[in-house]
């Protein structure tokens, strides 16, 4: 039977919604924090860097004429050296999907129910993300559409801002004041990252290179939400506010009020649910889809339901949103590692196998 | 079936771990209002105001819940307060703060903590200083308005979206305490007889307190401060073609131009361009005539005069309290910025007005 191939603008989609996240709440205090005035505009090198990234993995794609990165590794790599790479690979997707729900609960538990066991939070999203992944990759990315959309939908509520903006308050100094520059890059990037798991995508998406495009596109409509989101952010706080403030964008909502709601910030941070969903589903998807290279015979359902399991234990250990931010920065940087890291060695591989053919 | 089943007990059981952060609206206290008044020490006199829910009201009269404490902090205040009160004291309705003025020149930053800090504390709580006592106004009755609180909360919502003051609200406030070309500003209110009125602006420089812009000068320093979309105000002059005037519907719009002279100093000239419908008008011109023109000049002289009047005040107090310092910022470079004393220059920095008024209509009267 023909699988049904995943649509490309799904995949542009799911690739927006991976990089989205919980991040945009923090991303404004972040480059204003490392890179100082006007700290967003740095937002653009970093997706020129994201944009190159992901060309290498098309050119993988390229070269392997659509062969699953398994099938590459596995066609000149021994076995024995393949399954500790798979481990650990699992281990960083698992570790990055739990700790994106966990922080999600913790940052809910702090604004709507601060008694509440953070864990007990945590769990139902946990359910969710379960019930959301085993459905397939196929089920995930129509759903997502709809995740993204009501995402997306958020974009015009900009236009409540206008009024504070001021385009003075974002002073015509550059990078002034920032504190960490490299530092800044790592978490930066790690607002980013979510295009990667593309590789695992290969063998689900439609067979010809069109779809690689849509991937720049879901990159292109992230970094349009992130410059948006921090360029108002910069006009509407300052610089110097933005550094102290935890969560700008909750703010900013916050300052949001209609003629019959207020205090509407809550009920757009749960809308983020959606997002956390996504983002959680496609890293527990990925390492599914990697440690099912190790065990064959097991249910990829069940992979999923052990790799939860084995990630909630370890997820308790940080217990504060700082603790959780510092545990991400060391994944950022190995998840960084596997992005530029992965593609490079595949490229390698493939190198090595056509000149193996022509020899023989 | 047996799986769903087991599904849904499991579920039942998670949600049952959200009951502690139950909150039924009848146990709980919501600060309305909460004054704060400087007490001996660097302490705090803390009041707050909270709304009781008829039903349990003595003589099903609605009245407020009224406590107040002397603390170091307001959360001490809060929970010294909570020990007085059958219900839970909770800051999410919170509508205003009120400082009295001898706190607000002692300076507020010490005390906003818990107003950036508490999620459940909105950034549109209004900034107001009361002259005389903060505590004293929210205690007091004022049996020809509604209850106090509320009183003062609709009052200053009111005026804010009619445009005739600033918004000052917690957002407004740390927003230019943070940006170091401006300052904050807060509304003023204090007791006139048996009500309470708005009575102009505080001027802040850091989160001190420095002086008080009268009522009157408001309107001119509202436009010296925004663009307005909408608000209204009246001039009054000895000229006899401009006895007194009103005007609604005002709309202005302001620019600040920094010019750098040869030497290294700095001019700013304002323009202003406002345009507003008459409502009222007491003088000897025609306003259906070309006579008019010669008014809007009148208006447009009155105003370039006295707002300068009032810059020049802000100056002397060392106040920029309408932003100008962004714009100077933004001539220069960044080493030359932090080397300048923004308020000195700003005391010393020539500036001029330049105020053109356009009459958009002058009403159903023709003369």
């Amino acid at each position: 039977m023909d699988r049904e191939k995943l649509n490309r603008f799904h995949i542009a989609l799911m690739v927006f919604n991976t990089q989205n996240g919980i991040v945009l709440f923090t991303l404004p205090r972040l480059t204003a924090r490392y890179f100082g005035t006007n700290g967003w505009l740095m937002l653009i090198p970093m997706f020129l860097f994201v944009t190159l990234n992901i060309m290498l993995i098309s050119a993988v794609y390229r070269m392997g004429r659509g062969k699953s990165v398994f099938d590459i590794l596995g066609a000149s790599v021994p076995r024995f050296i393949l399954i500790p790479l798979y481990v650990v690979l699992w281990a960083l997707f698992s570790m990055i999907g739990c700790l994106v729900i966990r922080q999600y609960a913790l940052i809910y538990q702090m604004l709507i129910f601060p008694t509440t066991s953070d864990m007990v939070l945590k769990m139902f999203v946990d359910v969710l993300v379960f019930l959301y992944v085993v459905k397939g990759i196929y089920t995930m990315s129509k759903a997502n559409v709809i995740f993204s959309l009501l995402l997306l939908i958020q974009i015009p509520l900009a236009f409540f801002f206008i009024r504070e903006f001021d385009l003075a308050r974002l002073t015509p100094f550059l990078f002034q004041e920032g504190t960490d520059m490299i530092e800044g890059f790592i978490r930066l990037y790690g607002a980013y990252m979510g295009y990667e798991l593309c590789l695992f995508l290969f063998p689900y998406a439609e067979n010809n290179k069109r779809w690689l495009k849509y991937i720049h596109l879901g990159n292109g409509i992230t970094m349009f939400v992130f410059w948006l989101v921090a360029f108002l952010a910069y006009g509407f706080f300052g610089h110097k506010t933005l550094t102290h403030s935890s969560f700008p964008i909750l703010n900013l909502f916050a300052y949001l009020r209609f003629p019959f709601i207020e205090r509407i910030q809550y009920f757009l941070f749960s809308l983020y649910l959606f997002s956390v969903l996504h983002t959680g589903g496609m890293y527990y998807w990925s390492s599914q889809a990697v440690m099912t290279q190790i065990f064959r015979r097991i249910s990829w359902k069940l992979v999923v339901f052990l790799s939860m399991a084995a990630t909630i234990a370890v997820g308790m250990i940080p217990r504060s949103l700082i603790e959780v931010e510092s545990w991400f920065r060391y994944l950022t940087i190995a998840q960084l590692s596997f992005s530029l890291g992965f593609p490079l060695l595949l490229i390698l591989l493939l190198l090595l196998q056509r000149r193996f053919k022509k020899h023989a | 079936m047996p799986r769903r089943l087991f599904l849904a007990a499991a579920l039942c059981l998670l949600l049952a771990g959200c009951s502690q952060d139950q909150r039924i609206l009848e146990r709980i206290g919501y600060i309305e209002t909460a004054a704060f008044d400087a007490a001996p020490e660097d302490k705090l006199e803390a009041t707050i105001s909270m709304p009781l829910v008829t039903q349990f009201a003595r003589d099903a009269k609605t009245t407020d819940e009224l406590l107040e404490t002397t603390a170091t902090s307001p959360k001490e205040a809060k929970a010294a307060l909570s020990l007085r009160t059958s219900r839970i004291i909770v800051s999410g309705q919170i509508r205003t703060f009120m400082f009295g003025e001898a706190l607000a020149r002692r300076g507020l930053w010490a005390h906003m903590d818990t107003f950036l800090r508490d999620p459940s504390i909105s950034i549109r709580t209004a900034m107001v200083v009361v002259e005389g006592k903060a505590g004293e106004i929210i205690s007091q009755e004022y049996p020809r308005h509604t209850k106090t609180a509320n009183y003062i909360n609709k009052l200053l919502q009111k005026e804010f979206n009619k445009q005739s003051v600033p918004r000052t609200a917690l957002h407004q406030f740390t927003r230019d305490y943070f940006d170091d070309g401006m300052d904050p500003i807060a509304i003023m209110i204090k007791e006139q007889e048996k009500d309470i009125t708005i009575s102009g602006i505080a001027t802040f420089q850091g989160d001190k307190m420095i002086d008080k812009l009268p009522w009157k000068d408001v309107y001119l320093f509202s436009l010296l401060y925004q663009n307005l979309s909408q608000g209204e105000f009246n001039l009054t002059s000895e000229d006899p073609d401009l006895k007194s005037i009103s005007f609604r519907a005002v709309k202005s719009k302001r620019r600040i131009k920094i010019l750098k002279g040869s030497s290294g100093e700095y001019e700013a000239d304002i323009y202003l361009k406002v345009e507003g419908g008459v409502e009222e008008y007491i003088g000897n011109a025609k306003l259906s005539t070309p006579e008019r023109t010669k008014v809007e000049k009148l208006i447009s002289e009155q105003i370039s005069t006295e707002s300068l009047r009032v810059i020049k005040t802000l100056q002397q107090n060392h106040t920029d309290s309408f932003g100008m310092g962004k714009y100077v910022r933004n001539k220069m470079s960044y080493k030359e910025w932090k080397e300048t004393d923004w308020h000195d220059l700003f005391s010393q920095m020539p500036v001029r007005v330049h105020c053109s008024f356009h009459m958009k209509q002058f009403g159903t009267y023709f003369d």
